[in-house]
């Protein structure tokens, strides 16, 4: 496995319930996610895409197959070790209901290391925190936010730990479009600027545009890989898949 | 509109099983209580029944009927048995010639009587006397003082003489307290004129042959013997109600109790409903968006919390049960002697427990289903968020606060400084139930400093965890308040409670101290025949020996002072100690002078004053007031010199006796010898009864502990319904913060540390609760105490070790409040969890 790939995942199954009842959500996915870029993971409804990320973070176990995040195996390890392995080397941004609402965006965003009971970063934190345009904020508690703005703390929560990878589930799907696009630019210069390896989950071809590679999934199976896409390209792309 | 409410019902089943569970428990204790009450009642009529149930009239006389009224009375048509009763004061010794009996009161005599159908008694063992000089002893009694058949006893005439008794057979009264405590022989009549110096019966009980209607047979016999015939019926409710009065003021404090845990049970009714409506409130917007007017979204509510209130009652009635049979065995353990008997059901405890629950549920819910009825249906289509209360709410219930603090403190104020106890501790009592009403209205405002002020430590030994957990015991803090507050209550009343009990304790002992700062004292027996006193020669032997270093007489009068009633005492020599003075000095303490109360009354309390004491045996002394105490005399209010006392009293062969001789033992002389020098002192005066100081402190620490213990026990039911309200509100918090939790999981929150944080979440809100509980109930516990004993100024005590006791329980409890909502959390699977909404 090269050095390059942040996260490697080989004939990846997840089947939920069981006989009659049972869906294959994910049907022998290989795929493999490079460091320094931004990857979207595309697909119609159903088609498997955020089944894909949760057994590649560590969230919910797959039925078969492995998952590596740089040299380590998540297949078969313990509450335990995931939860460490998600704190230490993962980053997480989700669609919503991101942040605690009891703690402050600065509070936010430091939790992750105050649950692992390290010191930021100072130069790190500042340098998230200026590239994401927050530093006025850092006081003001989620409700004072809006839902760009809140997703913008969700993302310098997920880097301060400078992790390995961060996977954002649908991180646009609760904005209007303006400031989802505005989100998209924040997300994309700090893969560039800060040298961050971003996986994210979308149904929105716009929103995948923003990547440097779209992985396509549908019932399950990796469909189509598309380096450097445009919109219109994903658009007819997600039209012959039948979405 | 009721299918909703089915639904709702359905849908919340599990959150709702800690409101029914609070219920259960609040309606238990009030059924408990009153079918015990019920029982008790029972038990004690058939216990009377069975006693006399072959009487059918009873005649009693104003004075005593002559005992040839009795062969007449036989003599009646119609009747089948008759027979007298008669009882009067008889003094028995026990094996070492000392009186038998508790607090110094003589024994008993009865009548035998004759007719064994009539008897008022049962023959546990030999036979009844059949002549003079032969006798029958109470059980308990010959338990204690281990006389049997076959043994001789001893026993006091009226004139203090010894006469002797042989028993014959050892009695029982069944479940009657009339005799406790006190040594009862049954003789025969000519031993109760002898013996016991009565003129005839008391009362003569008859039995009917049938042949004559009672009504008749009831007439000849008031005629015959002038005196007042009741009904057997009404005779045997006159006794079993005798015996209720000693069952009521404990069945009476019960009920106080079970109040209380209504009230605690109604806060955790009004939190849970409070929750589930902010929980529900999409849901009710919904209803609103389809055509629900208000009325039917608070109707809706209302219906559901009444269903939980019957059901919760229904549940609270067998919890009943097991309460009335645990209270059974708690009195008869504390001695209240109710006699065995199946549980009795009767309308009155499930009415009353069914119209409880609804009503304690009902009103719980007002508040909650007015909040719902004003959720918009806008909300509906919005994501919720959870909205802080409006400025103005805020001041208005600032405002609300100040006006009742205002008010209860007053109230508080104005009772601290009254002058008759029994108001002055309303006024207390009411300032302080309003002032906690103030605490409880403001509460959401200061519960969540109080909580980060808890959670300092905490927070800084378990890092980030206990941190978050603060954060989120203050984020809702109403809901906050209402939890801690029901857990307040409870540990406050008990807190209240044992600051007052250990009060009492404190003073009392103290008391003992001051009155009696010697090893013993010798007091007459109370024999009810007006000899009354320690003859004048016993002081004068005690004198003559080495054993002891002092010996001191004391005499006392009730006089008048000014109209007045007041105590007067005396001593020989003056002593034992002389207690520290106000003003004046002791050094012009003598024949003619007075130290006096600094309590007295009408401008008496003043040196130089004039004093004009009028004795009971109509002589009045004027007296020159040269001293006043600080703290109230021990023996009296008024203290004067040993000439002055004598001409103020009066009674039979009073002149010569002694109220009291207080004794101190030498120095250096032990315990066992100087109490045997006093018995052999006293050995001739068997109706002189010895009192150490050690012993009366020991009784009332004895009582005071088992008090503590009682209402300790009988409030924990509140503490339990505090807590289950505590694991209520949990879950429902972890409930409505499963996507919180799970995100918290997905970004490193180990499933120890969401336990964790869960378990400080709940020791933060037990100990806030505990903590101002125990503060209030120190704070007025106080407060009452200082009020209801005024006149003796009590002495406050804190028992630190309890009120820490209290608080470890109550932080312990809530540990364990937080094992099932805390359990629940980290199972919850992380991207299931999240997916809800």
């Amino acid at each position: 496995m090269s050095i390059q790939e942040a996260v490697r995942t080989v004939d990846l199954v997840k089947v939920y319930g069981t006989g009659d009842t049972a869906v294959r959500a994910l049907n022998g996915v290989s795929v493999a996610f490079e460091r320094g870029r931004f990857t979207a993971i595309m697909g119609p409804s159903g088609s498997g895409k955020s089944t894909l990320m949760h057994c590649a973070a560590g969230l919910d176990p797959a039925t078969s197959g492995t998952v590596h995040i740089g040299r380590t195996q998540l297949t078969g390890r313990s509450d335990r070790e995931l939860t460490r392995l998600r704190r230490d080397r993962i980053g997480f941004v989700f669609q919503s209901f991101n942040l605690l609402p009891a703690l402050t965006a600065a509070q936010n965003i430091r939790l992750p290391l105050d649950l692992a009971g390290r010191r930021p970063e100072k130069d790190w934190h500042d340098r998230v925190v200026g590239t994401l345009g927050l530093t006025d904020r850092l006081g003001h508690r989620p409700a004072q936010l809006s839902g760009g703005q809140q997703q913008r703390v969700a993302i310098a929560r997920a880097l301060l730990t400078r992790p390995e990878v961060v996977f954002a589930d649908e991180p646009t799907g609760n904005l209007d479009s303006r400031s989802g696009h505005g989100l998209l630019a924040f997300l994309r210069r700090s893969v560039r600027e800060l040298d961050q390896t971003v996986v994210m989950v979308t149904h929105d071809p716009v929103a995948a545009s923003f990547a440097d590679r779209v992985v396509l999934l549908a019932d399950g199976r990796l469909a189509a890989d598309v380096a450097e896409p445009r919109a219109d390209v994903l658009f007819d792309h997600l039209a012959r898949l039948g979405a | 509109m009721r299918t909703a409410i089915l639904a709702g019902l359905r849908a919340h089943v599990r959150r709702l099983i800690a409101t029914g569970l609070a219920v259960m428990l609040g309606v238990g204790f009030v059924a408990g209580t009153l079918i015990f009450g019920d029982t008790a009642r029972a038990a004690l009529f058939d216990q009377f029944a069975r006693a006399a149930k072959h009487v059918d009239l009873t005649a009693s006389g104003r004075g005593d009927l002559a005992p040839s009224v009795l062969d007449a009375v036989r003599a009646l048509p119609g009747v089948a048995a008759a027979d007298g009763r008669a009882e009067a004061n008889l003094p028995l010794l026990d094996r070492r010639g000392r009186l038998v009996g508790n607090d110094g009161r003589a024994g008993l005599a009865i009548y035998a009587g004759t007719e064994p159908g009539l008897r008022p008694y049962d023959i546990r063992s030999g036979r009844a006397p059949a002549q003079p000089g032969e006798a029958a002893l109470d059980a308990a009694t010959a338990t204690q003082t281990r006389y049997a058949v076959g043994d001789t006893v001893t026993v006091l005439d009226p004139a203090q003489q010894r006469r002797v008794l042989t028993i014959v057979g050892i009695i029982g009264f069944g479940a009657s307290r009339q005799y406790a405590d006190r040594s009862v022989l049954a003789v025969t009549m000519p031993d109760m004129m002898a013996l016991a110096g009565v003129g005839g019966y008391r009362s003569v009980v008859v039995g009917g042959n049938g042949d004559v209607p009672t009504a008749r047979l009831s007439a000849d016999l008031a005629a015959l013997t002038h005196a007042d015939v009741a009904s057997g019926d009404g005779y045997r409710r006159h006794l079993a109600n005798e015996a209720i009065q000693q069952v009521q003021p404990f069945l009476t404090s019960l009920l106080a109790f079970a109040v209380v845990a209504c009230v605690v049970a109604a806060f955790v009714i009004y939190n849970t409903f409070n929750i589930l409506v902010a929980q529900r409130s999409r849901e009710f917007a919904l209803l609103r968006c389809v055509g629900a007017g208000r009325r039917q979204v608070v109707g809706a509510l209302l219906a559901e919390s009444a269903a939980i209130g019957v059901l919760g009652a229904l549940g609270g009635l067998a919890f009943g049960c097991g309460v009335a049979y645990g209270l059974f065995r708690g009195a008869n353990a504390l001695g209240a002697g109710v006699p065995r008997h199946g549980l009795v059901f009767t309308a009155t405890p499930f009415v009353v427990a069914v119209a409880v629950g609804v009503v304690v549920s009902v009103c719980s819910a007002v508040v909650p289903a007015l909040r719902a009825s004003r959720v918009a249906p806008v909300a509906a289509l919005r994501t919720a968020t959870a909205g802080d209360r409006t400025t103005r709410g805020r001041a208005l219930l600032i405002g609300a606060a100040v006006l009742a603090g205002a008010a209860g403190t007053t109230a508080t104020v104005v009772g601290l400084r009254g002058t008759d106890p029994q108001t002055a501790t309303l006024m207390v009592m009411a300032g302080g139930l309003v002032n906690f009403l103030a605490l409880l209205i403001v509460s959401p405002l200061w519960v969540g400093p109080s909580v980060s002020l808890v959670g300092w430590l905490p927070g800084r030994l378990f890092g980030p965890t206990a941190r978050l957990a603060a954060l989120n015991a203050r984020r809702n803090p109403g809901r906050t308040a209402a939890t801690t507050a029901a857990l307040t209550i409870g540990v406050g009343l008990m807190a209240a409670a044992t600051v007052l009990v250990a009060t009492v304790q404190r003073t009392a002992t103290s008391r003992i101290d001051d009155a009696y700062p010697v090893d013993f004292v010798l007091a007459p027996a109370i024999l009810g025949n007006g000899q009354s006193g320690v003859p004048e020669d016993v002081a004068t032997r005690l004198r003559r020996r080495a054993e002891f270093a002092g010996v001191w007489r004391v005499r006392t009068d009730d006089a008048t002072l000014a109209g007045a009633g007041v105590h007067v005492a005396a001593t020989d020599p003056v002593g034992p100690t002389r207690p520290a003075l106000k003003a004046g000095t002791w050094d012009g303490f003598g024949p003619g002078t007075a130290i006096v109360s600094s309590g007295l009354a009408g401008g008496a309390a003043t040196v130089g004053a004039r004093i004009t004491v009028r004795g009971s045996s109509g002589t009045s002394v004027t007296l020159r007031v040269v001293g006043v105490s600080k703290r109230p005399l021990p023996l009296g209010d008024v203290l004067v010199a040993w000439a002055d006392i004598q001409p103020l009293r009066s009674g039979t062969g009073i002149a010569e006796r002694d109220d009291r001789v207080m004794v101190r033992a030498a120095d250096g002389v032990p315990p066992d010898r100087s109490r045997d020098a006093l018995d052999e002192v006293l050995a001739d005066q068997p109706a002189v009864t010895v009192g150490t100081s050690a012993g009366w402190r020991a009784q009332v620490t004895d009582a005071v502990n088992q008090l503590i213990a009682l209402v300790a026990g009988l409030l924990a039911i509140a503490v339990v319904i505090a807590l289950i309200g505590l694991v209520n509100t949990l879950s429902l918090s972890v409930f409505e913060r499963t996507r919180e939790s799970a995100i918290g999981r997905a970004l490193g929150l180990t499933r120890g540390q969401l336990r964790l944080m869960l378990l400080a979440e709940a020791l933060l809100m037990a100990a806030v609760g505990a903590v101002v509980g125990i503060g209030y109930g120190v704070l007025y516990g106080w407060a009452t105490s200082s009020v209801i004993f005024l006149g003796v100024a009590p002495l406050l005590s804190i028992p630190v070790v309890n009120l820490l006791g209290y608080l470890g329980v109550a932080v312990a409890a809530g540990a364990l409040a937080a094992v099932l909502p805390a359990r629940h959390a980290a199972r919850a699977s992380i991207v299931e969890a999240m997916a809800d909404t």
